[in-house]
Order: structure tokens, then C-alpha cells, then sequence
């Protein structure tokens, strides 16, 4: 019990930007278990550990993915707020059940959950499968929808599923999409599954739903941004699309980031910095969050961004979407 | 003075240079363990005359990746310092993300102080390795296995000392420097070492 307080007391110190302290949230977190991640998965993560923490995945994966290891990593970024993903991609990524997101969330009230659901055999179970999704809807700590057409191999444009923005809708929770192409083993790369121009009807019939394009449309099975303009159209023409930069800068090398410069530059020339909600996709590796925050707080302040235009990208935004209290500064 | 501190002091000053496992090279037997995060190391050698030996070995990290290989050494340069070269042969077994099964090559060059209680000694090398790479692709239209002839290459590096303890009896600590599968990144490693010198 003294624990969970601890846990819950915690403050984060925020991100510094310009010489003062900003409130943050990471919107793109994953949870899980090790042994529910698939084989090939398991060996794509495997193979991005340091030596020698490859040989052992599962060890210090599993304290890295659950409640207490995140919120170590929300601290070390001065995160304020998280948001754990479910999952349910047993093709490619594996499963992190809205239960045990749950479960995790409910250990801090630094932590939010994003529902999802399964798309197996949608035929059979899709009543099934929506229920449960209301269901799990109606925790305060579950926020939104986490879907990915590419993990969970169903097209952007089959209507079979567009229960599934309605349920999200009236629930009032934003949907989270995986955009862009997936590095990981067993996802579908072809366009229908990844680009979401193939969204737009369903964006138009449901415009009570929100649609957050994760990733802001980024290729990353060929480290090609120019699908990224398809992701910004959109969010231009559309009031109830948003846009995430989670992951398309993760990598160390100098280009990621003048690519997320350039992104940040071009989404200020358009007017759309009031539609970007931060995430980073950790917690990936110790002190990622961290990194990608001040790699976008970085980018931002190239940018030319304000201190105002950055608190909306890195909180401002995330708090009116999903309606949550203010980050608490220190 | 005790018989403990006038077997050190006899070791520690005598003429011919011992047989090294530690620090590499030396007539005669000497053998070390050594024990750490994340190697694990096995060495046994034989030095035939005052140039050339045979070792055998056996590294693993984590118990996971497992690397036993057999090899020759000869020592190059022999005064304050001696420097040896080895190169060995063995196989690379690694049950992991990167399952590997197949031979593998060495060559290192070794430096030590030959002489004295306090030994520091430095290791440097290249390790290749071959092999069949088993892999399974998940398409849409089902699973596809592909196998891959792969090499894999790393680099060895570590430092420490050895401290004379009984005999020929040492203790030591050390640093491990490797890179494996170059250009993937490698966290370093400690290691403590109890090593036997048979000096002849």
C-alpha cells in the first residue's frame, strides 16, 4: 500500500524548453507481457537489446513493460501522464489484453489506458468483440481506441468495422491509428492497411470521433517520409484529425533529426499545431521517452515553436482531447 | 616472515617468466577461471619451449552464448613486457534472437607485465564467425523459411591485473571491452579471475 502511494505521489518536474519547464504527456506507451509478445516479434525486439541483454529479452523486458518500470521512465523524461496501449495483433506484435492495461493503469494516476480489440474472425465475433470494447470504455483510466490496420491485417476502408469508430465515438474516446508502414514481422504493408486516405470515409461519416494518426503517416520499412503529407492533409481538411510523431525519429542518427525539424517546421507553416498530441512508442530501451521528448522539445525549438505552441504539443493538446486535469508542475 | 609471504615473495621475484594464462604466453602449464557479468571464461594451456604453446578454452556470456575453441600461441616479444599472439579455432553456439550454430576464428594480441605480484595485462582481438541462419518469414499467403549463410563478426577488448596470491596462485580483476556483431552496440563487462601460473 505504501508503495502504490509512492507511486502515486510522484510529481513530474517537466521538459525544459526554452529555459522554462513545460508539463508533458507521452501518449504512446506499451505495456505487456513477454511470453503474449509472437515469436518473430519477440526476436525483432531481441535483436534491437544491446549485447547481452539480447540474449535474455524476457527478463528485462518484463519489468521494463509493466506500471513500476514505466512510470520510472515517465520520471526520467519529467512525463506527467502516460498512455498504455492494448493490443491485440496476434499476427505480428502479439497481445496486451484491455484487462491487463487495466490492471497496470490503475497502480497510478499518472497512468491511461487505450482500449482495443480483436479483429479475428470479425465475422463470427465482431458483437463479441464490440461489447467488450464499450465495456472496457467505461473505466475513467481507459481514454481512447488503439487500433493498426498493418498489425491486425484489416483495410482502413472495409465498413465491416466502422462499429467499431461508432462505439468509439459515443464513448466519447479518441481513436489512436497506426499509419504508415510497420517494421515489425506479420504486418500488411500494402496501402489500404497503412495509408489512411483509405480512413476518409469513415473519418467523414463519423465526425464525432476523433481519428489520431499515429506516426503521422511515416514509412518506416523505407525510411520514407513522403507518405507524411497524406497524414497532414488530412488533419488540414478534417476538425476530428489529430496527429502523433511517436517513433519516425527514434533512431540515433543525425538526419532523424532534422526529418523531425522539418516536420514540426512544416505542421507550424500549415496551422497545425493546435492537431499534434506528443508520443514517443516507448518505452522501447532505458531512457527513451526521455530522449525522444527532448529530441522533439529540440526539433520544436528549431522549429521556431513558442513556449506556448510547444505546451500545447507536448500537453495542451492531449488535456482538451481526452479531457484530462492539468499536468502538475512541481 | 611467514611461509605464506616467502612463497609470494619467491614468486614474485623470480628469474623465468612463468607460464601465463592471464596475461598470455610461457613455458609450461597455467590455467585460469573467470567469472562475471556478462562472460564467463574457461582457459587451459600448455606452453611447449619459451615461444610456442597450445591452449584450450571455453567463453560463454549468460551462459547463452557459447564459444569453446582450441588454438596456438607464441610469444613475440619477451623484456619487461611480453607480447603473444594466438590464434584459435572453435565453434560459436548462441541460443537467442540470433540463434547461431557453426566454426569460428580468433586472433588476439596479448600484453603483460611477465613478472612482479602486481600484473597488468591488456587484450586485444577479432573473432568471425559462420553459419546457417534459420529464419521464418510470416507472409499473407503463409510462413516462408529461409536459410542464410551469415557471418558475423566481433571484436574482443579487455584489461585488468592479477595479483599474486600463493604460489602460483593469482587473483585478479578485469574489464571486458568487446563489441559483438559489430556495429550493434555492447554493454561492457567486469570479471574476477583466480588463475594458476606454473612456473617452470
Amino acid at each position: 500500500m505504501f508503495f502504490m502511494m509512492l507511486l502515486s505521489c510522484s510529481k513530474p518536474s517537466g521538459v525544459l524548453y526554452r529555459e522554462q519547464i513545460l508539463p508533458a504527456i507521452d501518449m504512446h506507451l506499451h505495456t505487456g507481457q513477454w511470453n503474449k509478445i509472437s515469436e518473430q516479434s519477440q526476436d525483432f525486439l531481441a535483436s534491437r537489446f544491446p549485447f547481452p541483454f539480447g540474449l535474455t529479452p524476457d527478463a528485462l523486458s518484463e519489468s521494463a513493460l509493466v506500471a513500476n518500470g514505466i512510470l520510472k521512465e515517465l520520471d526520467k523524461g519529467g512525463l506527467g501522464y502516460g498512455f498504455l496501449f492494448a493490443v491485440y495483433a496476434p499476427r505480428s506484435v502479439g497481445v496486451a489484453t484491455n484487462e491487463f492495461v487495466l490492471q497496470q493503469v490503475q497502480t497510478s494516476d499518472r497512468l491511461y489506458g487505450l482500449s482495443s480489440l480483436s479483429v479475428e474472425e470479425w465475422d463470427v465475433y465482431k458483437d463479441v468483440q464490440l461489447n467488450a470494447l464499450e465495456k472496457s470504455l467505461e473505466s475513467n483510466q481507459m481514454i481512447g481506441v488503439k487500433l493498426a490496420h498493418t498489425h491486425q491485417n484489416f483495410r482502413m476502408d472495409d465498413a465491416d468495422y466502422y462499429d467499431i469508430y461508432r462505439v468509439a465515438g459515443m464513448a466519447a474516446a479518441p481513436v489512436y491509428i497506426h499509419t504508415g508502414s510497420s517494421p515489425f514481422p506479420g504486418t500488411n504493408p500494402a496501402p489500404p492497411y497503412t495509408d489512411p486516405r483509405y480512413l476518409e470515409e469513415a473519418i467523414q461519416l463519423y465526425p464525432d470521433t476523433d481519428f489520431i494518426l499515429g506516426h503521422m503517416c511515416y514509412d518506416f520499412i523505407n525510411e520514407d517520409r513522403t507518405p507524411m503529407q497524406n497524414c497532414f492533409d488530412l488533419a488540414e481538411k478534417y476538425e476530428n484529425v489529430w496527429l502523433e510523431p511517436s517513433a519516425f525519429a527514434s533512431n540515433r542518427a543525425e538526419n532523424s533529426e532534422a526529418l523531425l525539424q522539418d516536420v514540426y517546421a512544416e505542421l507550424k507553416e500549415r496551422g497545425l499545431i493546435g492537431k499534434i498530441i506528443y508520443g514517443s512508442d516507448g518505452p522501447q530501451r532505458p531512457g527513451f521517452a526521455d530522449q525522444y521528448a527532448q529530441k522533439n522539445a529540440q526539433a520544436m525549438q528549431g522549429a521556431d515553436y513558442s513556449i506556448e505552441e510547444a505546451t500545447q504539443v507536448l500537453s495542451g493538446n492531449a488535456i482538451q482531447l481526452f479531457q484530462l486535469p492539468e499536468v502538475e508542475l512541481p | 616472515m611467514n611461509m605464506l609471504a616467502i612463497s609470494l615473495l619467491s614468486f614474485a621475484l623470480a628469474k623465468q617468466p612463468a607460464a601465463d594464462s592471464i596475461g598470455g604466453g610461457g613455458e609450461g602449464f597455467a590455467g585460469h577461471l573467470k567469472t562475471g557479468f556478462p562472460w564467463q571464461e574457461f582457459h587451459i594451456q600448455y606452453g611447449w619451449n619459451k615461444k610456442w604453446g597450445g591452449m584450450l578454452q571455453t567463453q560463454t556470456a549468460l551462459f547463452k552464448r557459447w564459444q569453446p575453441s582450441m588454438g596456438v600461441f607464441r610469444i613475440w616479444h619477451e623484456k619487461s613486457w611480453r607480447i603473444t599472439g594466438s590464434f584459435l579455432g572453435g565453434w560459436l553456439l548462441e541460443d537467442s534472437a540470433y540463434p547461431w550454430n557453426g566454426p569460428s576464428i580468433e586472433a588476439r594480441l596479448q600484453a603483460a607485465k611477465p613478472y612482479g605480484t602486481f600484473r597488468p595485462w591488456v587484450l586485444l582481438g577479432t573473432k568471425h564467425s559462420f553459419g546457417w541462419v534459420r529464419t521464418e518469414i510470416q507472409t499473407q499467403s503463409g510462413l516462408l523459411t529461409e536459410h542464410d549463410a551469415q557471418s558475423e563478426w566481433s571484436l574482443t577488448g579487455s584489461m585488468g591485473f592479477s595479483a599474486a596470491v600463493y604460489r602460483g596462485i593469482e587473483a585478479g580483476l578485469g574489464l571486458d571491452f568487446p563489441w559483438i556483431r559489430v556495429p550493434s552496440i555492447t554493454i561492457p563487462g567486469i570479471h574476477l579471475s583466480l588463475s594458476y601460473r606454473g612456473a617452470k
